[in-house]
Formats: structure tokens, C-alpha cells, sequence
């Protein structure tokens, strides 16, 4: 999966294979993708539980190959549905029957820019997310942390691209609004 | 500073562990291929390879193998129903295991409980799965905190896939690809269950301690309350039953209340059969391609309506299990598409141990006086 033509065929290749059954075929999709999808969950949910609900990601997709559209020239996007699907059982059994309230995954800047006040801007954005609600705030997280384009999106969320783009444009407003109410006053933006 | 731009900074995460990715991988080189090509409204449920309890090394107490099989009248299939009293459980492909293993097993009802007899009940055996259930219910509980499932699964072509489940009593769950691999999972606290059964168990237990059509509708889980008693959901309260029986194996309560479950499906059909020479129930389901809503006769009369049952073509594959019949507990399983024969066999072999035990390897039986055969 080197990203080449010849590498984009032969992952289209395994693909093909792998929703048709091919085990082998589904487990080198599972080598290919496995960190992008723990990914998706260590910033939603922490590592340890990306961890223990990994397996049962890759369990369900296996099982539910069959709903895989094979016009979609990337499994990432299919994949992060099946995630979100996953996290959102995981958080519905807690013992106390709630999800937890959003929070930035736990060191999210292990580079931590030494010009940018991380703790209190991570407050701030935490808060403007918490604010988004999930419908536009997961359109915001898969365009920045995973990547993905308004179109595959709508993939992962199973909405027309069209509402994923009024969403985001939507949810950038409102996070850049917080951002931009935050950050001015820090001495980092202050004339030397 | 550009939102995404600062969003994508918090976004960093270190990456999995290799033997994370690794053990994914294993899991799906040995799940079961039930789910097959699908065209449901949503993923199917079964999150693991489906479990049947071929027996190996199983201690056999007499004083409680008087219990009888639970058998269908006119439709025995091989040898007659009654167990043996003396007869062990340990059967089946008993593969070599690389610790040495007594354990328990999930016992039978007490010796007092009253026997059905081949011939008590006249046809297709679905009040046989109901008298099971109370015979089950009866069993005393188990000794140890954990289920260990042992399966092997074949396809016909190659070798067989083994793997190892180990389902703990407070949720949590282990897996590797054999049973020496579990030991390390456990000592390392590498569980990954993340509750995924808990839903299913919680709906079987609901129909031994609460209303049955309660427990159908949370087991069904519909995708919309219209939907719910309408039977349309008849293939995933299949399905995540025997995830429930599956997970919850060493819960006499939650194999009681699969088996009241699934007793409430007219697409299950109950047979006798005999599994290594064990007494066995054949439970066998049958989910048609078609629309989900033409074949239970609904008439979507929303648009909400309309759209899910546009979306629920679904069935289109058979499966089949093999219950012990003193027990509940799953001896063997198989499935495909339908009109055609197996694509995959799985045997089972289910035992109670002790996290503890796991943890050092030994997989010792914890209660050495509740080891029963099954």
C-alpha cells in the first residue's frame, strides 16, 4: 500500500479480495489499516480502550463485508463507521449507562509546541467541541484527525457529502470563533 | 491560527502496540464466516468467531450424571437420547493442549430432576427447548470466574484455525490464537471485550428473570420501535443469542434463556443428533434472501418504515448448532448459504477456570467437587 499506482492497484486488489471473503486478503487489510482505525479510537477514547476494541472492529467489518461498496476506493472511511459504531456499544454498556462527557484524548501534544500554551488552548477547544454536539463535531474530528474528505465522510457517516460540508463549514466557524477568542490574548501573539 | 489546522496538533496519538494489530489479524483469520456477503441495514452483531464446545479432558462427578438428555420425539436422528449415567463428556476432537487441564465444566441438573423421556414431546421440539431451559436453570452454579472456550474451525480446505476465548464474569474478555497464548493476555490485563456481549447476555438472562417478550425485543435490538414484535428482526435474534450462549456458557441463566429465546423462532427447526457420541439437540435456522419485510408480511406505513425496510433484504444463509442435551452447552456448529452444504464447521470445548489459574497457566478446575460431565 505504498500509495504508487502499482501500489494503489494492488491495494484495490486486496480489497476486492478481502470483501469477497478472502481471510487472508482481509487480514493484510487489517495489518494495512490497523494503526489508522486505533487511531480513530485512542483519540476518542483513550489508548487502553482502543486496545481492547480493536479486535471487535475488525470482527464487525469482517462480518459486515458484504455492505461494502466496492466503488469506494478506500476502506478507511467504511472502517471509521464501524469504529464509531463500536465505541458508541462500548460507551452505551458502561456500568453507569453514560457516555463520557468529550475530552481531547489524555497527552495529546506529546510534541508540544514550547510557543503555544497547550493546556489552556486544548481547555478551549475542548469546551467548543463538547459544544458541537456529535453530529457536527465528529464532521470536524474525521477531516482533522483522520484525514478524510467531505466525501468520505459522508461514507463513514452515512450522509449525502453536501450536509458533511455544511456541517463542517459550520463547526470550523464556531471552533475557529473559540480559537480566535482564546489565543489573542496569549504572550505568543503579543508584538516582541 | 486555522481551527483544523490546531485541532489536527491534538489529534497525535502513539501508535498500537504490534501485537494489538496482530492479534486483530488473528481474530479474523479465525471468525466464523457467517456473516457472508450481507445486505442488512447494519453490521451484524456477531462480533466473534461463534463457539461449539468439542470436549477434551473433563472430569466426570457420578453423583450428578444421572441427569437425562432432553431429546425431540420421532425425530432422533442417530442413537436414542438418554445419556449414559457413566457416559463422559470429554468427546469430540480432542486436540492436544499445551497445559495440562482439569476443570470444570458447566454441570447438568440435579440427579432428582425428572427426566424427559424420548416421546414426551410430540413434534418439532421447540417445547423441548423450553423443558431444556428448566432443566438447565436448575444446575448449580459454577465453580471458577471464567469461561474458557476452546474452538477449532474448518472450512474444508485448509488445516483447521484454532483459537481460544476466554470470557471472564466481570466482562472481560481474552483471546489468542491458542490456548497457551492466553496466559500472557491475562497477566498483561490485555482484555478485548469492552463489554461487547454485554447487551446480548443481559437480553438472555431478561428471559429467565423477566418478561420473554421484553427480552426478545432488547435482544433483537430493532432499529425502530415500530418494528419491534413484528419478527422482522427474527435473523439477529439468531444471531446474538448464540453470541449470548457463546459469551455466557458457564451461566446456566443465560444458556437457560437462549434456549427460551430461540425457542420462540418459527425459522428454528429442533432435531436429535449425536456429537461424539454426546445426546445432542440440533437447533437449525433458516434466513431466506428476501425482503425482510415481504416475508413477515409488513406494510411499512411510514416513510422511516419504508426506508428500513428497503434496506433489510437480508437473510441468506443457514446455520445450525448442536447442543448437549443435559446441558445447553454447544458441541458443534456449521453453516452456509442456503440450498448449499456448510461452507464451515467449528467445534467447541468449554471449560471454567479461574482468571488466576489462566494467569499462571495451569488452568486447574477451581471446585474439583462441582467438575460434572456435561
Amino acid at each position: 500500500m505504498d500509495g504508487s499506482l502499482d501500489g494503489n492497484a494492488a491495494e484495490a486488489e486486496t480489497v476486492a479480495a478481502a470483501m469477497a471473503g478472502d481471510r487472508e486478503a482481509f487480514s493484510q487489510l487489517v495489518h494495512a489499516h490497523g494503526q489508522a482505525v486505533h487511531a480513530f479510537l485512542a483519540r476518542r477514547a483513550g489508548r487502553p480502550t482502543a486496545d481492547e476494541l480493536l479486535t471487535e472492529v475488525w470482527l464487525r467489518a469482517w462480518r459486515s463485508r458484504g455492505g461494502y461498496d466496492p466503488e469506494w476506493p478506500d476502506p478507511r472511511p467504511w472502517l471509521y463507521g464501524i469504529a464509531r459504531n463500536v465505541l458508541r456499544a462500548h460507551w452505551r454498556l458502561r456500568t453507569d449507562g453514560s457516555r463520557p462527557a468529550f475530552q481531547l484524548a489524555e497527552d495529546p501534544w506529546p510534541a508540544v509546541d514550547d510557543r503555544i500554551d497547550a493546556g489552556r488552548l486544548g481547555r478551549t477547544l475542548a469546551e467548543a467541541l463538547a459544544g458541537l454536539g456529535d453530529d457536527y463535531r465528529e464532521v470536524l474530528l474525521l477531516v482533522a484527525w483522520e484525514q478524510l474528505r467531505p466525501s468520505e465522510v459522508a461514507v463513514t457517516l452515512g450522509l449525502s457529502a453536501s450536509t458533511v460540508r455544511s456541517r463542517l463549514h459550520r463547526a470550523r466557524q464556531i471552533l475557529q470563533r473559540a480559537i480566535d477568542a482564546t489565543t489573542p490574548q496569549h504572550p505568543i501573539f503579543q508584538e516582541a | 491560527m486555522d481551527a483544523l489546522e490546531v485541532l489536527n496538533q491534538y489529534g497525535r496519538v502513539e501508535p498500537a502496540e504490534r501485537s494489538t494489530i496482530d492479534a486483530a489479524a488473528a481474530a479474523v483469520l479465525t471468525a466464523t464466516d457467517a456473516g457472508g456477503p450481507r445486505r442488512f441495514g447494519r453490521p451484524r452483531r456477531s462480533a466473534r468467531p461463534r463457539a461449539v464446545w468439542p470436549r477434551r479432558t473433563l472430569v466426570v462427578a457420578g453423583s450428578v450424571a444421572a441427569a437425562t438428555a432432553i431429546a425431540v420425539a420421532g425425530v432422533a436422528t442417530t442413537a436414542g437420547p438418554h445419556r449414559s449415567p457413566s457416559t463422559h463428556v470429554a468427546t469430540g476432537a480432542a486436540s492436544a493442549t499445551t497445559h495440562h487441564a482439569t476443570r470444570t465444566v458447566p454441570t447438568p441438573g440435579p440427579a432428582h430432576h425428572p427426566a424427559v423421556a424420548h416421546g414426551d414431546v410430540a413434534h418439532g421440539g421447540k417445547a423441548v427447548l423450553s423443558r431444556l431451559a428448566d432443566s438447565v436453570l436448575k444446575s448449580p452454579a459454577e465453580a471458577g470466574n471464567a469461561t474458557l472456550v476452546l474452538r477449532s474451525q474448518t472450512d474444508g480446505k485448509g488445516a483447521p484455525i484454532p483459537g481460544a476465548d476466554l470470557y471472564a464474569d466481570n466482562g472481560r474478555y481474552y483471546y489468542a490464537h491458542t490456548e497457551s497464548g492466553l496466559p500472557a493476555q491475562v497477566k498483561a490485563g490485555h482484555s478485548q471485550g469492552g463489554g461487547v456481549f454485554g447487551r446480548e447476555v443481559a437480553a438472555a438472562k431478561e428471559a429467565v428473570t423477566g418478561n420473554l417478550d421484553s427480552a426478545i425485543q432488547a435482544m433483537e435490538d430493532a432499529p425502530d420501535p415500530t418494528l419491534k414484535t413484528t419478527g422482522i428482526n427474527a435473523d439477529w435474534l439468531w444471531e446474538d443469542s448464540l453470541d449470548a450462549l457463546m459469551a455466557g456458557a458457564g451461566n446456566p441463566t443465560v444458556r437457560a434463556g437462549v434456549l427460551n429465546l430461540v425457542a420462540s423462532l418459527h425459522q428454528v427447526s429442533v432435531a436429535n443428533a449425536t456429537v461424539n457420541g454426546t445426546s445432542a439437540l440440533q437447533l437449525t435456522a433458516h434466513f431466506p434472501n428476501e425482503s425482510k419485510c415481504a416475508a413477515n408480511h409488513i406494510k411499512p406505513t411510514t416513510a422511516r418504515m419504508k426506508k428500513i425496510c428497503a434496506s433489510l433484504v437480508g437473510g441468506g444463509f443457514w446455520e445450525q448448532i448442536n447442543l448437549d442435551a443435559t446441558t445447553g452447552i454447544p458441541l458443534s456448529f456449521a453453516g452456509g448459504a442456503p440450498g448449499q452444504p456448510a461452507s464451515y464447521h467449528i467445534t467447541y470445548q468449554v471449560s471454567r477456570v479461574t482468571l488466576a489459574d489462566v494467569a499462571a497457566g495451569h488452568f486447574t478446575a477451581s471446585s474439583p467437587s462441582t467438575t460434572a460431565g456435561a
